[in-house]
């Protein structure tokens, strides 16, 4: 076990465990662990993989599991995926145990009232920080409001949204 | 109930929604393929799996096969589950990054990529503002504001933050609750 995978293991289980809402509410600090604390990867290349792990299929955690590749090839992506997966995965198992009887809980209810917003500030952050890395340009503020428009307005085939992004900034360049 | 769950079964709907479900609503097709078409699990029953699984860390989709596998097939359903719905993609997000780097980093290709970076950013930004939407209340907006304020604005590491404004959150919603 070499340096690199052990410092993997330590940014993303813990981040494992507050992930409530999936890898889209803990955007904030796997960028400014990945890119700023350690240099496994430059603002580009973060910019990229966020791309790529929305536009390829399965959970947007996928993203998690491209940093460890890129950080400490094969035997860094088995880790990090291991480190952001496991932690959660025994909690749901110990509830799948300890939930025998398939009722609803009185509770869940409350717990899913407080935890929501928490999310929602997560998932906001997570935004800014990464229209920050894309350097505050015009055009990223202008897609990024006008895909939200639209989602909000229509849920409309994300790939299409994805790709539609793609193709207002190729349009853009060559047009400057 | 789940005496005709096997895990070749488990392993194909996993390996299948892992590999051609793109951009989330991945709990819905699970359910029809649980709920509806195998008849693993009664409406009721997912829905209350679904119910636990929100209020876990991770995402959904993730903890809802493994609860499920874990449900019907017991540990070797878990791990069938778990291994089948994320190998492929992670293999596949890989192959993917592989042939996008050796693409000749044209300025067209860096700037094309980082649209569908801008518009995947968007997607976020619509579920949480969604979900505003959903619960138009004072303290679903304040914890939201802080937790935003807290990890955008005083950069406070996230696990720090959640900690801190879970007692909060739930203290807010008791104390509107006795409105």
């Amino acid at each position: 076990m070499n340096n690199t995978a052990l410092a993997l293991i330590g940014v993303f289980a813990p981040l494992s465990l507050v992930s409530f809402g999936g890898a889209r509410t803990i955007i904030p600090d796997i960028e400014t662990q990945a890119v700023s604390v350690h240099g496994w990867l430059t603002h580009r290349e973060f910019i990229e993989m966020f791309a790529i792990s929305r536009a390829a299929p399965g959970p947007g955690v996928t993203l998690v599991t491209l940093i460890g590749w890129k950080a400490g090839g094969w035997l860094g992506a088995l880790v990090t995926s291991l480190a952001i997966y496991v932690p959660v995965t025994l909690i749901v198992i110990g509830a799948s145990v300890l939930f025998r009887r398939y009722d609803i809980p009185p509770w869940s209810e409350r717990i899913e009232r407080a935890m929501t917003p928490i999310a929602i500030g997560l998932i906001l952050a997570g935004v800014a920080s990464v229209l920050k890395l894309m350097g505050g340009t015009v055009i990223s503020y202008a897609v990024v409001g006008a895909s939200t428009a639209i989602m909000n307005w229509r849920r409309i085939n994300p790939l299409l949204l994805l790709a539609g992004g793609g193709a207002v900034y190729a349009v853009a360049y060559l047009l400057t | 109930m789940s005496e005709n769950a096997r895990l070749s079964d488990i392993a194909r709907v996993n390996a299948t929604v892992g590999l051609f479900g793109f951009g989330g609503g991945l709990t819905a097709w699970f359910f029809r393929e649980m709920v509806e078409r195998r008849v693993w699990l009664s409406y009721r029953q997912f829905l209350s799996g679904l119910a636990i699984n929100q209020i876990l860390p991770g995402p959904t989709m993730v903890n809802l096969t493994v609860f499920f596998g874990m449900r019907l097939c017991g540990p070797w359903g878990a791990l069938v589950a778990f291994v089948c719905l994320l190998v492929p993609p992670s293999i596949a997000a890989i192959a993917i990054y592989t042939a996008y780097s050796h693409i000749p980093t044209t300025g067209l290709v860096q700037y094309a990529i980082e649209g569908v970076a801008a518009s995947a950013l968007g997607l976020n930004a619509a579920t949480g503002i969604e979900t505003i939407k959903r619960h138009r209340d004072w303290p679903t907006l304040t914890v939201a504001i802080a937790v935003f304020a807290a990890v955008a604005v005083l950069h406070i590491s996230i696990p720090w933050v959640v900690l801190a404004i879970a007692p909060l959150s739930f203290l807010l919603f008791w104390l509107k609750g006795h409105e």
